[in-house]
């Protein structure tokens, strides 16, 4: 097979050969792997920046997302009673009422854990509320 | 001094001509494929990797556009009191953007006790700001 029959099986690099020369044709190409090699990076490195960025911006509604989940599929009624975010720090305080509480602590932990740092997740008061409805008193925390 | 026959001789001369000429034309053709294959695993590669540089061009497209995203989204500014219900729709507003830059959001409800009736309203004083342009 001739070399020039061979590169013009590979269009990209037939295409991107301005001066097609013999002698030098390896040379030309790995001049071209790493011209496309360095573009590729630069590239990979701008997309870096832009997925950080967009990743901060998630975690600025992650909470409110998650907490309206949570108030959704949980089956008991769920009051929130404060919340606060100041770009940094989350905080959020809500009851939840029923014959028992069917929030699962390690998991909202573990949630929230995933984009947050410095997460605390308490339950900290529990009281029978009305006749045997009780209530579950707890605050949600976290850093961006 | 070693004499030999002129007929051996011409026959030695014939023989080693020939196996030169085999043995030159076996190294030529390994050579030649050989350059060919490494050629070829060199064509191989720089196509690979301008692939891969497509790819991540493609990538760049789709993240700018998800960036232009953000910055069109409407800057959202609320302060005072909301029902349950317009709190609510607020932040359905909010959460219809993928992506949104909260500079604050502070929502308190004017009571502190719980309430468990439905009919009974619930008042948050809100003060919130979203980012964008």
């Amino acid at each position: 097979m001739k070399v020039s029959e061979l590169i013009g099986k590979y269009p990209v690099i037939f295409n991107n050969i301005s001066e097609f020369n013999i002698a030098s044709i390896e040379n030309q190409i790995k001049n071209l792997q790493s011209s496309f090699q360095k573009r590729s990076t630069e590239i990979d490195k701008a997309n870096l920046e832009i997925k950080r960025y967009l990743f901060d911006l998630y975690k600025d509604t992650y909470f409110l997302k998650y907490f309206s989940k949570l108030s959704s599929s949980v089956p008991n009624k769920i009051f929130l009673r404060e919340m606060l975010y100041d770009g940094t720090r989350v905080y959020i305080d809500f009851y939840e009422y029923g014959l028992d509480t069917r929030i699962a602590t390690s998991t909202v932990y573990q949630d929230f854990s995933k984009l947050y740092k410095n997460v605390s997740f308490q339950l900290v008061e529990e009281r029978v509320f009305f006749s045997n409805t009780k209530y579950f008193h707890y605050i949600l925390e976290g850093t961006k | 001094m070693i004499t030999i026959n002129r007929k051996y001789a011409i026959i030695f001369s014939a023989i080693f001509l020939v196996v030169s000429i085999v043995l030159s034309g076996f190294y030529f053709y390994n050579s030649y494929y050989s350059y060919i294959r490494n050629l070829e695993n060199l064509l191989s590669e720089t196509t690979r990797v301008y692939n891969q540089m497509k790819r991540a061009e493609e990538e760049s497209k789709f993240l700018e556009a998800k960036r232009q995203e953000f910055l069109n989204s409407p800057s959202i500014v609320k302060e005072g009191e909301f029902q349950e219900r317009e709190l609510q729709q607020l932040i359905e507003t909010m959460l219809s953007n993928r992506f949104l830059e909260i500079d604050y959001l502070y929502l308190k409800a004017q009571v502190d006790y719980p309430i468990l009736f439905e009919d009974t309203p619930v008042i948050y004083i809100v003060s919130l700001k979203t980012g964008g342009e």
